[in-house]
């Protein structure tokens, strides 16, 4: 092995960055392949899936990862055959590109170790191989017409004969590809942007390319109207529109879509040769462009669409529709003219638009007249020369950066709060100080909700490595199942995408593994042989559910109250709860509803795990499930991790915080409320209550003089339907505290979830009240 | 070897004398000094049925960069139906940019090859030679 | 896990001959000892101002929690560690903060002494007779002209296993 310079490694690193963040986006939609047959879709992910490869092969040829360049350079080859003919893809081959993702990402998670590639050379060889004989086959079959294909009418017989380059490789021969390509006889099939119309952003952004696309396509016929195929032309205008008004239907965006509706009708009229494209038409088709263009950009400013403009726009391109009928449909469905007006408009055809508009009394002329000007002076302009589209512009950010701001802003309100509270501003002179003091502080929280938002990632990076597991984990097991992904883009903190994945991981797997049935049952239980598992983001309050849906056999009672007393979970009184809390046995620990557990339920790990971790983002897990039609999970997470209102309490000589949500009330305990219990268990009445009392000092071992319950303070804490209590030397306060994380070394320390920096500079430790309430509820044999 | 169409998008002089005077070798050469002026060229060059075979994008460019120009062209030829087809043309990237990670998105984008600045003869031919434009 | 990406920093033993290595020196107790220089990142006197949070079920040794700055980091009293005699921390006192396999980590000292640059030959490898399971923390004797310094291997100084097994013992005592 050559010696790997410091540059090199970062490359290579960078290099295992940029492709496994790919990986993680085009595998899904490569799955997606193997149970669709929509030529668009295929044709798009193809595309999509030949590009990863390429990159992939360029860049390791780069970096000479020669392994990754081999396997890769045969699968390009591969993809370049369906993407020259996509109706030649079937699932078959689906197998054969998910392999070689997975060798390639072995080897990728090698070179980050190690920076180099070698070692895979038997699963190398053996995918070439397999990739090659695929190819094979595919030339084999379709070769022999795909050959005679005549080139494309229109355009010169390209002076290049070779698509891909077809270097012989020294592992095996490849098949000749450099033959000229079949022709596609489907070339009048509808193509369409590969536009992601998921969100608003992504419309602005493809409708701007789409618009462009457009003009560049209207400027090309106006100036060589006569020596271009029109149709074509013309169509790539339709085709622009017809996507402009899908997405922008998805969207709701109404006055988008109804304009770019009749603008595509109007194109259609064209190519039917029923209107024709003269400079007036082609002006009026340039300034459908220019204000779907600036609806677009006030749209990406948060603005709302100009909707006179749009009207004005919309007016004059139906008066240039060639059906009357058509015409007046829309005039009269746009409700701003009666069938009457129609008929009498039809009357007088003839006359200019304009005057047609006055005689209507639709526009009084001097408005005709400096709508002619402002159509004049836009003609002289080209609208290329425009300034293009106004686009946010991103910068990438390190996360450590971006720790650190929030980091910053967390000490700044925590000074501010200090400050806001100091006793000396008490004084009645400072009304001026204080005024000033609570601007500042508006600021801060702006500051700080900006800064929060910045750590904000869709949860779709995650919610996309779910496709893969239900995949794998419904192949593994025989079963049939659809995942149903809805709001992907639901922003959540950084931090709690990346630790929600592993619990979530473990739900859906669960789902398939448990809920789903196999085919054949669900087909006897009348319900269609393909399980559906839904998971869906959103945003509710202050928190972010992620619900997974699935409409397998569900919980059933009977096996998991008979589990649970087997288990000693619960007593012989376990008929009597309610089903939510027989659901919630489930997330207990020891607890397993399956006797064997598969290798799909992964390492061992149950359900308290899940719920530990999801407890951990201080959040929790209902269950809802009804007997042979499914259950749901849902985990109720807050949404800001780093900062909270938390409480803080003396004991000893050390600071701790409990976040103030959990707490119910704090008070200063009468030796008559105190009751001891025969087991030691001292009990606090509070009202009608008899609730445990536990002692922090006790617990952590901590040498407090406050001993008796009357001379320090009781918290009255209320975790997950749990009451108990929690004895404090002292309550400092209430304050807003910055989460951080403990020092590796401590991150086990039993019933702490973080630590914080107190406004003296010295560290803190926060309490995690879920955890403490598990002490004073589980039995004591068990603790 | 029938010559080549080229489109050179850059607006570093040197680099254009110095490209023009290699390709020219080859065929057919257009300059674009400017990504809306290459864009409007390679339009141009399908309106008049002379497309070219191959284009050469400078990544850096004062108006629309050559990433932009390259995901442009390639949004267009997808919506032409050009994916995978002869009339897919070739695009090599210009660029002193030595970091992987965008060398890989202007991959992802769809160009074929690289060529670093400072530009040598001999990788422009080996490159051409590997794209099959040449023999 | 992600200690395991950093490199393994070589031993003074694996060096070469002729690189003589730099180790921070400092009295505890009867005996000088000595870090090597790469694993210190700073030293901080400890004032009035940086007071030491407790953590609950952690090892005698490990005192707590500092705030470094905005970080915070655990500290590690060498006396403890090493069972010499305690002593009240004073204002001499100093945090030599190290990096632990990745972990910062402060180690309580009495003071520091300076800096010895100690060649590598005139290393030699720990006492073999002590049996103790102090002997681990050794990494070598390094000899200069005037003293003989105790050269310690920083990473048997967290005792990772031992907190873990530490936290389940308290752990699984604290619910009774």
């Amino acid at each position: 092995m050559t010696q790997i310079s410091e540059d090199q490694q970062d490359q290579i690193l960078e290099f295992v960055s940029e492709i496994t963040e790919m990986l993680d986006s085009v595998e899904p939609t490569l799955i997606n392949l193997g149970s669709t047959d929509d030529s668009e879709e295929i044709k798009s992910t193809v595309n999509d899936i030949f590009r990863l490869f390429h990159s992939m092969k360029g860049g390791a040829g780069f970096l000479q990862l020669s392994t990754i360049e081999k396997i890769t350079h045969s699968a390009e080859n591969l993809l370049q055959h369906f993407r020259k003919d996509p109706t030649t893809w079937h699932s078959d081959y689906l197998e054969v590109l998910m392999n070689s993702c997975d060798v390639i990402r072995q080897m990728l998670e090698q070179a980050k170790e190690e920076f180099h590639d070698t070692g895979f050379e038997e699963e190398a060889t053996d995918l070439i191989a397999q990739l090659a004989k695929k190819l094979k086959l595919l030339t084999g079959d379709s070769g022999a017409d795909s050959m005679s294909a005549a080139p494309k009418p229109n355009v010169e017989p390209a002076p290049t004969p070779a698509e891909v380059v077809a270097e012989a490789s020294p592992l095996f021969d490849l098949p000749d590809l450099t033959a000229p390509a079949a022709e596609p006889e489907k070339k009048e099939e509808t193509p369409q942007a590969p536009a992601s119309t998921k969100g608003l952003g992504s419309f602005v952004s493809s409708a701007e390319e789409l618009l462009e696309t457009a003009e560049g396509a209207i400027l090309v016929l106006e100036r060589l109207g006569g020596e271009v195929d029109n149709q074509e032309y013309l169509h790539s205008i339709l085709r622009s529109f017809h996507t402009i008004k899908g997405n922008a239907g998805f969207l709701g965006l109404a006055l988008i879509e109804r304009l770019s509706h009749k603008a595509e009708t109007v194109l259609e009229e064209m190519k039917e040769g029923k209107l024709t494209l003269d400079e007036q038409s082609t002006q009026v088709i340039l300034e459908v462009i220019d204000v779907l263009r600036e609806g677009t950009v006030a749209l990406a400013q948060g603005l709302q669409c100009d909707a006179t403009r749009f009207e004005e726009t919309e007016t004059k391109l139906i008066a240039f529709s060639a059906n009357p009928t058509l015409l007046g449909n829309i005039m009269v469905e746009m409700g701003t003219v009666k069938p009457d007006d129609v008929e009498e408009a039809l009357d007088q055809q003839k006359s200019s638009l304009g005057n047609i508009l006055v005689k209507m009394g639709k526009a009084n002329p001097q408005d005709v007249e400096k709508a002619l000007e402002t159509q004049n002076t836009r003609q002289k302009k080209t609208p290329a020369a425009k300034p293009s589209s106004i686009k946010a512009q991103d910068i990438r950010v390190g996360l450590d950066k971006l720790d650190k701001l929030i980091d910053l802003v967390g000490e700044l309100v925590i000074s501010e709060t200090m400050i806001a509270h100091h006793p000396a501003l008490e004084s009645n002179e400072l009304e001026d100080l204080r005024n000033m003091i609570r601007q500042l502080d508006r600021y801060i929280r702006e500051l700080q909700e900006t800064a929060m938002s910045m750590r904000m990632v869709p949860v779709s990076s995650v919610f996309q490595k779910m496709v893969r597991v239900v995949h794998d984990t419904s192949k593994k097991l025989g079963k049939q199942v659809d995942l149903k992904m809805v709001g992907e883009k639901t922003e959540v903190d950084k931090t709690l995408v990346e630790q929600v994945a592993d619990p979530l991981l473990h739900l859906i797997r669960n789902a398939v593994d448990h809920g789903v049935e196999m085919p054949g049952d669900r087909k006897a239980a009348g319900k269609s042989s393909n399980g559906t598992i839904r998971l869906e983001a959103q945003h509710v309050g202050n928190e972010v559910w992620i619900i997974i849906d699935d409409d397998g056999k569900g919980l059933s009672r009977d096996v998991i109250l008979g589990k649970a007393k087997e288990k000693g979970m619960v007593g012989d009184d376990g008929e009597s709860l309610a089903d939510e809390d027989v659901w919630k046995l489930i997330l207990e620990p020891g607890f397993s509803t399956k006797e064997a557990v598969t290798d799909l339920s992964g390492r061992g790990v149950g359900m308290d795990v899940v719920k530990q971790n999801i407890e951990k983002l201080r959040g929790s897990i209902s269950i809802e499930s009804k007997l042979g039609s499914g259950s749901i999970f849902t985990l109720k997470i807050p949404l800001t991790l780093t900062i909270i209102d938390g409480l803080l309490i003396r004991v000893a000589n050390t600071s701790y915080a409990l976040p103030t949500t959990t707490i119910k009330e704090t008070l200063q305990p009468q030796d008559s409320q105190v009751t001891k219990t025969m087991d030691g268990t001292e009990m606090l009445r509070l009202r009608e209550k008899m609730l445990p009392i536990l002692r922090l000092h006790t617990l952590y071992h901590l040498d407090t003089k406050i001993t008796e319950l009357s001379k320090g303070m009781i918290l009255v804490i209320e975790q997950s339907d749990q009451m108990f209590c929690i004895f404090v030397d002292s309550v400092l306060g209430q304050q807003q505290i910055v989460v951080k994380g403990l020092p590796q070394a401590m991150v086990n320390v039993p019933h702490l979830s973080g630590c914080t920096i107190l406004g003296n500079g010295q560290v803190g430790l926060i309490l995690d009240a879920s955890s403490l309430s598990k002490i004073t509820t589980q039995p004591r044999a068990r603790g | 070897m029938k010559p080549l169409n080229v489109l050179i998008m850059e607006d570093d002089l040197v680099s254009i004398e110095f490209l023009d005077e290699i390709l020219s070798g080859y065929g057919q050469v257009d300059i674009a000094e400017s990504g809306k002026d290459a864009l409007h060229a390679f339009h141009m060059a399908h309106a008049r049925s002379q497309p070219y075979d191959l284009i050469t994008l400078d990544i850096g460019m004062p108006d629309i960069s050559g990433n932009e120009v390259l995901d442009k062209i390639r949004e267009w030829e997808y919506t032409k139906g050009f994916v995978g087809q002869e009339e897919e043309v070739k695009i090599i990237m210009v660029t002193a940019e030595k970091r992987m990670k965008e060398r890989i998105r202007s991959l992802r984008k769809g160009c074929e090859e690289f060529i670093s600045k400072p530009i040598e003869k001999e990788k422009i031919a080996s490159t051409l030679l590997k794209l099959g434009l040449i023999d | 896990m992600a200690d395991e990406l950093l490199e393994t920093p070589l031993s003074s033993e694996e060096e070469e001959d002729t690189q003589d290595g730099k180790f921070l020196t400092f009295p505890l107790g009867d005996s000088l000892y000595g870090i090597e220089i790469r694993y210190v990142l700073e030293v901080v006197i400890r004032s009035s101002k940086i007071q030491i949070t407790q953590v609950p079920h952690m090892p005698p040794y490990t005192k707590g929690v500092i705030n470094l700055r905005g970080k915070v980091i655990p500290v590690i009293d060498l006396r403890t560690r090493f069972q010499i005699a305690d002593r009240e921390y004073d204002d001499r006192t100093c945090f030599v903060v190290v990096n632990i396999q990745g972990m910062t980590t402060g180690l309580i000292v009495d003071t520091v002494a300076g800096v010895a640059t100690i060649a590598t030959r005139a290393i030699d490898p720990p006492p073999q007779l002590d049996t103790s399971a102090q002997s681990r923390f050794i990494a070598g004797m390094g000899k200069t002209a005037k003293t003989v310094y105790i050269l310690l291997n920083v990473n048997e100084l967290l005792g990772k296993d031992e907190i873990k097994e530490f936290q389940q013992l308290e752990s699984s005592s604290a619910g009774h």
